[in-house]
């Protein structure tokens, strides 16, 4: 098999899951390994508010998004992860509404057999989603 | 702010149809966001298009109702039906067209 064709394969067969989800995003303990044993490699990724944004202390984000414009952008992403890395599964949860300091506003998960692609394919899915998706964020103060 | 809640307005009288009289080609959506929803005051707009209108012609338009828009339109992205497009795309009725400040994901 060529090898564009043995990329294409795979990653079609990549697993994708975009969830746009409102509050806090709740980290679960089980990580969720897909059958068969073919991973070995899980990298989680957790963007949790900071308390300091832009120069001026917050009590959390308020996060608002273009949900079925953000979806879109967030499958393409995964298509363009798909073609570059060969990599079984990947979850990306976004959370909106008010994000306290210190909970989680973005959860990306990549499932890959090996340790190199799961790191490069989770740093590519945050970078590309800082570029294009339609999200925003906006400090709140405490009550 | 609901997810759902949405207040639609047509901007500043007159400036909401098509320039010099001519003919509506019917009426699109103009979904506000982030910084330029907060120049507006609108989340969405509902506007009439003339025949030929375009993102950019509506962006002239948009500017030209609500000057507080124009020292944010260098940084603007456009979308036209939840895809990212330039100056140049043609506009019809129905469509779905947002301004996209910078956007701030993650």
């Amino acid at each position: 098999m060529e090898d564009r064709t043995a990329g294409a394969l795979l990653g079609s067969l990549m697993e994708r899951v975009i969830r746009i989800v409102e509050g806090p995003i709740a980290v679960p303990e089980d990580v969720g390994l897909p059958s068969r044993g073919e991973v070995g490699a899980v990298v989680r990724f957790e963007g949790r508010v900071r308390r300091l944004e832009a120069g001026r202390d917050v009590a959390g984000l308020a996060y608002t998004a273009y949900r079925p414009m953000a979806e879109r952008e967030l499958a393409k992403i995964l298509d363009e992860i798909a073609e570059r890395f060969p990599v079984r599964r990947v979850v990306v949860e976004h959370a909106t509404g008010r994000i306290p300091v210190g909970e989680v506003s973005l959860l990306a998960t990549v499932y890959a057999g090996h340790r190199r692609e799961a790191f490069r394919a989770c740093e590519y899915l945050i970078d590309r989603l800082k570029e294009t998706v339609p999200i925003w964020k906006d400090g709140y103060a405490g009550e | 702010m609901g997810l759902e809640a949405r207040r639609v307005g047509s901007g500043a009288g007159g400036a909401a149809r098509p320039p010099g009289g001519a003919p509506s080609a019917g009426t699109i959506t103009i979904r506000l966001f982030s910084r330029a929803q907060d120049a507006v005051g609108e989340e969405s707009l509902r506007w009439e298009i003339a025949d030929g209108e375009t993102v950019a012609s509506l962006l002239d338009r948009l500017a030209a109702a609500h000057p507080t828009l124009a020292p944010l339109r260098a940084s603007l992205l456009v979308a036209v039906n939840y895809e990212y497009a330039g100056g140049e795309r043609p506009l019809e009725a129905g469509d779905e067209v947002a301004l996209i400040p910078p956007v701030q994901g993650g």
